[in-house]
Order: C-alpha cells, then sequence, then structure tokens
C-alpha cells in the first residue's frame, strides 16, 4: 500500500488504535482516580495490582488450565482481597497523617509487590494466546481486533457502573459520604474505616479487571508497573480527581494521543507524552483539565 | 530553643562520631559508614524542604543528579579541576532549584509530591539525550591521562570529605532550626495562609528552602559522581536515592535536626548490612522497610526523646517512649 | 487628617455572582468602622480584598495615600494593614510565643529577639502570657482568639481588619474583648471591625456600613444605622417588623 489513501488509513489506523487502547488505560485509571478522590490517598501500588491481576490471570489460564474467563474473576477476587487488606491493615493506619506518610506506605507496598513479583515470575514479557487472540475484524483499510474492541466495551460498562453504584446504591452513598467529610460520616453511624477498605478494595478490583484485560490483549511484565501508575495518575489529573466518567474521557484522550505520537513522532519522546501532559495539568489546572474535581478540596492537602 | 538546639547538636555530634569510627575499619564498613555520611547529608537536604516547609519533594535527587552532571561536565568537557567544579556544581544545582522551583512549589501535598517526581524523571531524560552530558553512554570524570584531571584520592578520601559534607549539613539545619529563616518556613507548613497574614513572602521563602536544599544535595552529587568516576542517568536519577532520603527523615523525625542523622545511621546500615545475606529476596528489604517504618513510626524516633523537637523554649516535657510512640500511631489512624 | 485607609469602588465578582459591589469607605487613625450584615453579604469578601488575600475585580485599595491594589498579603501586611481571621488559623504546632514572633519578625521587621520580647509583650496585653510555651494548637477558642489578636498586633498595624474575633465568645470574654479593643483605638490604630455582637458594634464603632448582597445598604453612626428599618428587616426578615435588636 502506497500514496494518499494509505496515508488517510495509517491515521484511521491510529485513531482506533488509539481509542481501543484508551479503553484499556480508561480502565486501568478509573479505580486510581476513585481511590483518590474518595480517601484522598494517592495510590502508588496501583500499578503493581494491574500486574499482579494480569499474572494471577495468566497463571491459572495458561499454568493450570482454568478457563480464562474463570481464571480473570479469580483474579480480580484476589486482588480485591489484598486491597482491602492492605487499606484495613496499614493505609488506615496513617489515614489521618501528612498525605506523605500514605504516599510512601502504597509507594512501598508497590515496590514490594513488584519486586515480589520479579522474583516469582522474572522480568519477562508475557502474552496469554488464547483461542479468539487473533481474531479481528476488517471495516475499509482498518483493522479491529475483537478483544480490545471487548476491552473497551468493559471500561465503558465498568466506569458506568461505578458512576450509578456510587449515585444510587447503600454503599455508594456511604462511600461518597465519607469522601466528602469522614468525621461527618462517622456520625451518622458509617463504619468509616470498614468503607475505606471497602473504597480500596473496590479500587483494586478495578485495577484486577483492567489487569485480567491487559493479560487478554497485550503483553506485560512488572516492569509494567510504574507506567501503569504514572497513566493513572495523568488521566486521574486530566479527567478530575475522583470523577469517573472524567477518567473514560482522559483514558481515551491520552490512548489517541499516544497512538497518534507514536506514528508520527520519533520513538523516545513516545514515552514523554504522559510526562508532558501530567507537568502541563498540574501547573496550569491542578483541579483537572477534561473534568472538575470531585472533591475539590482535595487538590489541597 | 538555645539550650535544647545545644542539646540535639551534641547528640547528633556523637552520633557522627560514632559513624568517624569508621576510618578505622576494613573497605566493607568503609563503604557502609561512607554511605551512612552519603545519606545524612541527602537527608538533611530533604528535611528542609520537606521536613521543615512541609513540601514533600519526591524529586529531590534531580538535584543530586545535576550537581554530579555539572561536576562531570565541567571536569570532562570543560577542563576544570574536580575541586574547582565542586562549588560551581553546588550552586548550579541551587539555581536550577530556583528555576524549577516556583511553578512546582504552586502546588500542596500529593500534587507537589508527584510533579516533583515528574520534574527528576523530565531532567533525567533530558539529561539521556544531551550531547554535553554523553547521553546513556554516560560520561567519565578524568583521574589520569595527559590531560586536565584530578588524581583519584581513594576510599578514606571519600570517607573525610563526606563526612566533612555532613557536619556541613548538620550545622546548617541546626542553624536553620534556630534561625528566622526556618521559623517562617515552619509556619509556612503550618498554615501558609497565615504566614503569609504574618508579614512572611511565601514564594521567595520556599523557592529560598528549595535552593537550600538543592545547594546540600547538588554537593552531595558533585562528590558522588567523583568518587564513582562514571555517571549515567540511571546512577545519578536513582528514584531508589530519593526514596531514601524521604524515608530516613520520615523515619527519624520530619523537621527535626537530629531525626534525619539517627534514620540515617539506622537506615543506611540496615540496608547496607541485609544486602551482605544476598538473596533472590534482597530487593524486598528496602519497601518492607519503608511500609513498616513508615507506620510504626509516623512522626520519627526523634519524637520519641524525652523532649521533644522544635517544641521551642518552655516545650512541656513529654511522657515516657513508648506512650509516645502509640501516641503518635493512635493520632493518625482513622 | 488624611486617612490611614482609603477603598474606593471596590468590587468583586465570583463567576457570574457579584460578592461585592461597589464599596466606598475611609478609615482614619484612632477611628473603628463597623462591618455588618447577614451571613453571605460579602463582610468577608470585603476583608480578604481589603487584606491582599483576594484581589479586586474593579476598584482601589490605598494605605496612607500609596495605592496597593492587588499587592499580595505578606505586602500589605508589611504596610501597615493586619488581620484576623474568623476560622481562626494558628501554626498549631508553634509555641504560642513563636506564633506571635513570626508576624513580628517578618511583618514588623524586628531580628529574632527583639520580636520575642515584643511578643511577650503582647501576649500579656491580651492576656495569654502564661501559656507562652504551649503549642498554639492546644489553645481554646477564646484564647485563640486571643492569639489571633497578638499575631495581627505584633504585625505593628495602622489597619487592624478583625473578622468576627468576638463570635463564639462568652459575654464577660466579649465585654474583656471590647474593653482591649477599645484601648487599642486609643493607642491611635484604625480598625475595620467585622462584627455580629451588636453591642459591640454599638461600643466601639464610630461609622457603620450595612451590607447586604454585596453592597452598602447604608451607613452612619452606630445608633442610626442600628435602628435603620431597614437594617431590621434585613437582619431578621421581613415577618419581624419593628424587632430591635
Amino acid at each position: 500500500m502506497a500514496g494518499a489513501p494509505s496515508a488517510v488509513t495509517d491515521l484511521l489506523q491510529a485513531l482506533v488504535d488509539g481509542l481501543l487502547e484508551g479503553g484499556l488505560l480508561a480502565l486501568v485509571a478509573v479505580g486510581f482516580t476513585l481511590v483518590w478522590g474518595v480517601l484522598n490517598e494517592i495510590n502508588l501500588a496501583h500499578g503493581a495490582l494491574v500486574v499482579l491481576a494480569a499474572y494471577l490471570t495468566w497463571e491459572l489460564s495458561a499454568s493450570a488450565g482454568l478457563n480464562p474467563l474463570l481464571a480473570g474473576l479469580t483474579a480480580i477476587a484476589v486482588v480485591a482481597a489484598l486491597g482491602y487488606a492492605l487499606q484495613r491493615g496499614l493505609l488506615n493506619l496513617v489515614a489521618r497523617a501528612p498525605v506523605l506518610l500514605p504516599l510512601l506506605v502504597t509507594f512501598g507496598a508497590g515496590l514490594l509487590l513488584r519486586d515480589a513479583m520479579v522474583a516469582a515470575f522474572s522480568s519477562d514479557d508475557r502474552t496469554l494466546v488464547t483461542a479468539y487472540s487473533l481474531s479481528a475484524f476488517r471495516v475499509g483499510g482498518v483493522y479491529l481486533p475483537v478483544l480490545r474492541l471487548w476491552s473497551l466495551v468493559l471500561a465503558v460498562t465498568l466506569t458506568t457502573g461505578v458512576a450509578l453504584g456510587l449515585r444510587h446504591t447503600r454503599h455508594g452513598m456511604a462511600i461518597r459520604a465519607v469522601g466528602m467529610d469522614r468525621d461527618a460520616a462517622r456520625l451518622v453511624g458509617i463504619p468509616v474505616r470498614h468503607v475505606y477498605a471497602l473504597t480500596f478494595a473496590a479500587g483494586a478490583a478495578l485495577a484486577g479487571a483492567a489487569g485480567a484485560m491487559v493479560a487478554a490483549v497485550g503483553t506485560f511484565s512488572p516492569v509494567s508497573t510504574d507506567v501503569y501508575t504514572l497513566e493513572s495518575f495523568v488521566i486521574a489529573v486530566v479527567g478530575g480527581i475522583g470523577n469517573t466518567s472524567g477518567a473514560l474521557a482522559g483514558g481515551l484522550a491520552l490512548g489517541v494521543l499516544e497512538a497518534l505520537a507514536g506514528q508520527y513522532l520519533p520513538g523516545e519522546l513516545v514515552s514523554a507524552i504522559a510526562f508532558a501532559v501530567l507537568l502541563l495539568a498540574l501547573v496550569l489546572r491542578p483541579q483537572g483539565i477534561v473534568g472538575r474535581a470531585r472533591y475539590s478540596a482535595r487538590v489541597d492537602r | 530553643m538555645e539550650k535544647t538546639g545545644r542539646r540535639w547538636l551534641a547528640g547528633s555530634a556523637a552520633t557522627i562520631a560514632l559513624a568517624a569510627g569508621g576510618a578505622a575499619l576494613p573497605s566493607q564498613p568503609l563503604g557502609t559508614a561512607t554511605s551512612v555520611l552519603l545519606f545524612v547529608t541527602l537527608a538533611q537536604s530533604w528535611n528542609i524542604i520537606g521536613g521543615f516547609a512541609g513540601y514533600p519533594s519526591f524529586g529531590q535527587v534531580a538535584f543530586f543528579g545535576v550537581g554530579g552532571y555539572c561536576a562531570a561536565v565541567l571536569t570532562a568537557q570543560v577542563g576544570f579541576s574536580f575541586w574547582a567544579a565542586l562549588p560551581a556544581s553546588a550552586a548550579f544545582a541551587a539555581a536550577f532549584a530556583a528555576v524549577v522551583g516556583p511553578p512546582l512549589l504552586r502546588l500542596r501535598g500529593n500534587a507537589f509530591s508527584i510533579a516533583t517526581l515528574g520534574m527528576a524523571a523530565g531532567t533525567r531524560e533530558l539529561v539521556a539525550i544531551l550531547g554535553v552530558t554523553g547521553g546513556g553512554a554516560g560520561l567519565t570524570v578524568p583521574t589520569f591521562g595527559p590531560g586536565p584531571h584530578t588524581a583519584y584520592p581513594g576510599a578514606l578520601a571519600f570517607y573525610w570529605a563526606y563526612l566533612a559534607l555532613a557536619a556541613v549539613s548538620l550545622a546548617v539545619v541546626a542553624w536553620l532550626s534556630a534561625s528566622r529563616f526556618g521559623l517562617a518556613l515552619r509556619a509556612i507548613r503550618a498554615d501558609e495562609t497565615a504566614a503569609e497574614s504574618a508579614g512572611v513572602a511565601t514564594t521567595r521563602t520556599k523557592v529560598a528552602a528549595l535552593a537550600l536544599s538543592a545547594l546540600l544535595a547538588g554537593t552531595a552529587g558533585a562528590l558522588f559522581a567523583f568518587q564513582q568516576v562514571v555517571v549515567f542517568p540511571d546512577s545519578m536519577f536513582d528514584i531508589t536515592t530519593t526514596t531514601l532520603m524521604v524515608v530516613i527523615v520520615v523515619v527519624g523525625g520530619r523537621g527535626t535536626v537530629a531525626g534525619p542523622v539517627v534514620g540515617a545511621v539506622v537506615f543506611e546500615t540496615l540496608v547496607t548490612e541485609l544486602h551482605l545475606f544476598a538473596s533472590r529476596l534482597d530487593p524486598l528489604i528496602l519497601p518492607a522497610l519503608i511500609v513498616v517504618g513508615v507506620v510504626l513510626l509516623p512522626d520519627g524516633v526523634a519524637h520519641l526523646l524525652p523532649v521533644p523537637p522544635g517544641a521551642g523554649r518552655g516545650g512541656t516535657p513529654r511522657a515516657r517512649p513508648r506512650a509516645v510512640l502509640l501516641d503518635a500511631v493512635r493520632r493518625y489512624r482513622l | 487628617m488624611t486617612a490611614v485607609l482609603e477603598v474606593e469602588s471596590l468590587t468583586r465578582n465570583f463567576g457570574g455572582l457579584r460578592a461585592v459591589d461597589e464599596v466606598t469607605f475611609s478609615l482614619r487613625r484612632g477611628t473603628v468602622l463597623g462591618l455588618i450584615g447577614p451571613n453571605g453579604a460579602g463582610k468577608s469578601t470585603v476583608v480578604n480584598l481589603v487584606t491582599g488575600h483576594l484581589a479586586p475585580t474593579r476598584g482601589r485599595v490605598r494605605v496612607g495615600g500609596r495605592d496597593v491594589t492587588g499587592a499580595p498579603p505578606w505586602k500589605l501586611v508589611r504596610a501597615g494593614v493586619a488581620r484576623t481571621f474568623q476560622v481562626v488559623r494558628p501554626f498549631e504546632d508553634l509555641t504560642v510565643l513563636d506564633n506571635v514572633a513570626v508576624s513580628a519578625m517578618y511583618a514588623a521587621g524586628f531580628p529574632a529577639r527583639a520580636a520575642r520580647t515584643t511578643a511577650r509583650r503582647l501576649l500579656e496585653q491580651v492576656g495569654l502570657a502564661t501559656r507562652a510555651g504551649d503549642p498554639a494548637g492546644q489553645l481554646g477558642v477564646a484564647d485563640s482568639r486571643r492569639l489571633e489578636l497578638a499575631r495581627a498586633l505584633a504585625t505593628h498595624p495602622r489597619v487592624l481588619v478583625l473578622d468576627e474575633i468576638l463570635g463564639g465568645l462568652a459575654q464577660r470574654e466579649i465585654a474583656a474583648g471590647v474593653d482591649l479593643l477599645a484601648a487599642l483605638r486609643e493607642q491611635g490604630i484604625a480598625i475595620l471591625l467585622v462584627e455580629h455582637h451588636m453591642g459591640a458594634v454599638r461600643a466601639l464603632c464610630d461609622r457603620v456600613i450595612m451590607l447586604e448582597r454585596g453592597r452598602p445598604l447604608t451607613s452612619g453612626p452606630p445608633a442610626e444605622v442600628l435602628s435603620d428599618r431597614r437594617v431590621v428587616r434585613a437582619y431578621l426578615g421581613a415577618r419581624h417588623p419593628g424587632t430591635a435588636p
């Protein structure tokens, strides 16, 4: 293929790839932004939870021969339980301290998980190959991998689901109340320690879903942890802290931006895109570019 | 405060003297002692901005790296002797902080931490692509040969150099703790709006604090570059260096004079000595220490001592250490 | 005699809301100007505008004849305009003495030792001398307000802007506060008093401005303004005509 039509196809392909990748990124980020918004915790272990779920999915399906869907669900449950324990057992102990302390604890926990994964699984890239890994549509000249489409659908569904759940369920309302004023929430009888852990577990479960999807559609290794955390952070800031639909928009935007950069910029600049967006966002509009922060007080200390 | 300040100074000097005993040691403990002294300086550097001013920088390694690279570039590319490059590098690191400081210091809390983390990563990327720094291939400080060079002084000399720098850092922070400037920083940490209403030019003061902390970190970076001879972006801008600075000060006691010294001795000794029992689980030691240390000692060991640091004159003496320990944990628990 | 603080057509918008609308007043040495009005009338916004915590959308602020519009708080306080905060903001982990000393050093320009001497004297004046060595976070409401005042006085002010300094105090404490402020007025300090306690306003103020929805509704001597029907209505609502405060 050569000439004008191919340039247009390339652009379209880049846009589609970006959107599909963006769906995955949104899924990675939505749990992160939820935890930040409600608990005012930047979970630097978030990327590690994503990759852990990917490894669990991989081990359970590729090695233990479990159905991949079941493997993914098991991984989500395990990571969510780990998240609950992490918040209840460690992070709740420093929840009233200056934000530096919880930040350090999540950093340490993330490092611990990452290095444990390196020790257990080595740092080679892994990919999960299943019967439907490679099936794809072709629309015009543009190639649409089926699994990636599913990951976008899952991202939209879960993000919407979280937003609806926060608004309409009992637990969702408890979580929002705690996010607005934990002392007032405690006064009206909400078990704050449990709700904190539950929120973190929900964030971890979303990280788990993203991880299971990563195992299905892409390659991963312990090194990916930092990238996922960074991208989550960028998306949360861009989409508005604690704003789950903002995370979806931010994820899609970042995915497209990175895909376009991959198409048209030299390689070493692509990895700097997320950082550039982040620094710009933080300096120009700490309260978020696309959305408004859900809990505006959270932007400060 | 003068009285307590002096007591702190004496205690810290004693701790350093203990470390100084390392001069008589064979090479492995000497290496550990040298590394402890390096981290006394780096921790005090972080303490100024993160402890006193309450701006938790996660990008402090940038100033270390900039200082180190400045020394390497000046010696390797410009032909400076190392000893001429040392003060120039310190000044350059401080100037760098004065430039990146104003936009960063508009942010607070988590946002500040992450933006500084990004600043350090960005600086590393920049150094890795520039020509004058040798890029990813690294740069060699000339220590021999026909051209201009500075002879490598050997391990013991570095031990003494780091000891001198640690003593200077300690003196700077002891001065800071008792000075007008230090009081302004603590006022900013407590309530920035109220500090501004009390006449403190907050932006200028914060940038000055960052520059002062960068001066110390930059000097340490220059010494480190010389000690390593060959510098790489990944060795000079290692995120672990920042992490250690932060954790040492937190576990030692934020905004205290002696806390970071105690923290550096305990932490660096633990980390380096535990590494001797090398195993596959080796990399897990540091993160585990971070998590346990922060959760158990949220206010640092310095607060376990009978007179709480920073309480100023007339501060009420505190109860038994165990009670204080539980008190700190209870205070921050949800 | 010229005014130490002049405010001219001061206006501030928040998005579509005009929080302060064309407020003009001037304040002379040794006089007290009261600023009253129901909650949300824009009193605190005026305080923030006059002390540099907010920049005005329109209008001018002059201190001693010098234009300081839009200057940051630390410049204004060095120019002689000190404030207290409605919700107290002590430097919690600093001692009470050091809380005051910061102001004496940075706003009044005293070196460290002289600043602490001044701080001690001011703590005595406001009745906090016995708490000098305690962390400021341990003070109760009334003592925190005293600390706010001592901190403002340590800046060596020409103008004191007091944002509900008597709020939440018991009757006896209010009486003591009024005496203290009267003494400061005698020293020649000009005071902008934002206050809900009408007894204190009546006792201290030379003039009073009543704000409603950001606008000056009426102004004049306290006796006149406080008995104005519109003021009564604004405070108590239309359903209670004739109930004098």
